[in-house]
Order: structure tokens, then sequence, then C-alpha cells
């Protein structure tokens, strides 16, 4: 009787490694797939406008992000497809018309992701470069909280 | 009798590494990643190659943003430099919207060095009171 006491104790004190594993492991994969999608298109120096208003998209396809980084001290914006800083803005027509091409969705359109002290005068320069790639279709990003 | 021991020693996994190994990747990342903060858009449509329909439209109202960024709708002013929400503009705009459709042009001048927020908050006004025909006026 007493060896049996001995026995149950022993079991009730094993740690289940397996499920502990595969949590550890899920949590994982959930962050390293989040965290390299985000670094790789968008810039974390951008401080977006906020505003009450605007819409929430669910489908990401079809879109071309532009951020505008903008350094106060030296009142100069710096352009940026992706990693790609884009020195004059009017290079971003042909970009912007081989990504229309190459992606062949009907609902293509241009992101803008402008720092919310960038002057419209650098903006504008965006805005014209959209028009003349004939992408009649344009967002501008915001947040409901300013950060 | 001790050959068969040390057998049974080089079968066992050894967890203890590995756990290591696994938490120190988890704090990486953890570490490393920073919560999402969603993002909303505001459309506009973009001036291209589709030529203007030659259906007669009502007279575009300017709304013109100064460089200290007060509002002016057809030089009226309808929102001081600190007005944020811009009420009175909204009204003006819903006003218009309610007499002529949501085809009412509107046509947005900011000054070359008025700044993105202000832009926004304009635009956030107009897509409350449900302007449909939005454009910039484009500074030469």
């Amino acid at each position: 009787m007493k060896k049996k006491w001995l026995a149950e104790e022993e079991e009730t004190c094993a740690l289940q490694m397996g499920p502990m594993m595969d949590c550890v492991f899920l949590l994982i994969l959930y962050f390293v797939s989040v965290s390299t999608i985000d670094m790789v298109r968008i810039s974390k120096e951008v401080r977006l406008p906020g505003t009450h208003q605007g819409i929430v998209e669910k489908d990401e396809s079809g879109r071309f992000i532009v951020d505008i980084e903008w350094e106060e001290s030296l009142y100069e914006p710096t352009y940026k497809v992706g990693v790609v800083v884009v020195g004059d803005p009017l290079n971003l027509t042909p970009m912007i018309e081989k990504s229309a091409k190459m992606g062949k969705n009907p609902s293509f359109r241009v992101v803008l992701r402008a720092d919310r002290r960038v002057p419209y005068e650098f903006t504008q320069q965006v805005m014209a470069a959209v028009a003349a790639a004939n992408v009649p279709n344009m967002l501008f990003s915001t947040v409901e909280k300013e950060n | 009798m001790k050959f068969k021991e040390e057998k049974d020693e080089a079968c066992s996994l050894q967890m203890g590494p590995m756990l290591d190994c696994t938490f120190l990747l988890l704090l990486y990342f953890i570490a490393s990643s920073q919560i999402k903060i969603e993002e909303k858009y505001l459309g506009l449509m973009m001036p291209g190659n589709v030529t203007a329909a030659a259906k007669s439209l009502p007279a575009e109202l300017t709304l013109a943003i100064a460089d200290n960024g007060q509002v002016f709708c057809n030089k009226q002013p309808v929102g001081g430099a600190n007005d944020k929400l811009l009420p009175v503009l909204q009204a003006k705009l819903k006003q218009c919207i309610d007499l002529f459709g949501d085809k009412q042009p509107v046509v947005i001048h900011p000054q070359p060095k008025v700044r993105q927020q202000r832009i926004i908050d304009v635009l956030a006004a107009c897509a409350s009171a449900g302007v449909k025909n939005l454009s910039f006026f484009a500074n030469q």
C-alpha cells in the first residue's frame, strides 16, 4: 500500500514538456511572421497625423506605399518606397507605373504615409507624381490616436 | 552491466539547453517587436487621362488653408488656427451637399507651408460632411 502511494506521488510531480514546447514554438512563429512583414514595408520614423475620420482597409493587396519622413531641423523630407530612398519625387512616377503594370490589380492605389509635420509643398510633389502615373486612386494614412 | 547503463544515458534527450535557446529566441522577438498601431485612410481621386464630363456642375467650393492654419471657404473664414474639428466648415459643406448632392466639387487650396496635419483636419471635415468630389489645387 505504501509503495503504491509513493508511485502516484512521482507521477503527479512529472513536468509535461510537450504542450509547453508547443506553446513556445507557436509564440516564436507568431513573432517571426509579424515582425518581418512590417519591417520591410513601412517606415517607423513617420509620425502619422491623427483624426477621428478615416476607413480601415482589410484588403491590403494592390497598394503602393510612399513614406515621407520629416527632419524638422533641416526642413527636409525623405521620400521612401519600402527601404529604398527616392531622391526626387518625380522618380516615383516610373516606379508607380511599373508596379501598377506588374500587379494588374484593378483597385491599385497609392498610399501616402506623410509625417504630420510635412509641409504641403512636399506632399504636393508626390501627388503630382501619382497623377502623372495615371493612378486615380490615392489614400492618406492617418491614425486614430496621435502617437 | 556497466556497458548497458552507458547506452541508456546516451539515448535520453537533453531538454534543458533546448528550452534555454527557445526562451532566448522568444525573449528576442518579444523585445524587438512593437505593437502595431492601426492605420486609417482618407481617400482622394487624382486627375488622370480621364476627360472632364461635359455635364454642368455646381460652382466649386474653394477651401483655402493659410500658413497659420486658418481655413477659408470661398474667402470666408470657417475655422481658426487651433480649431481641429472645424464645425463651421462641416456645417457649411453639409448645407451645400444637401442642396447640390455629393457631386458638389470641392477644391482644397493649401499654402505651401501648411503642415500635413492641418490638411488631414480639413479632409476629415470634408469626409464627415459626405463630400465625394474632392481635389487639390496645385501650386506652381
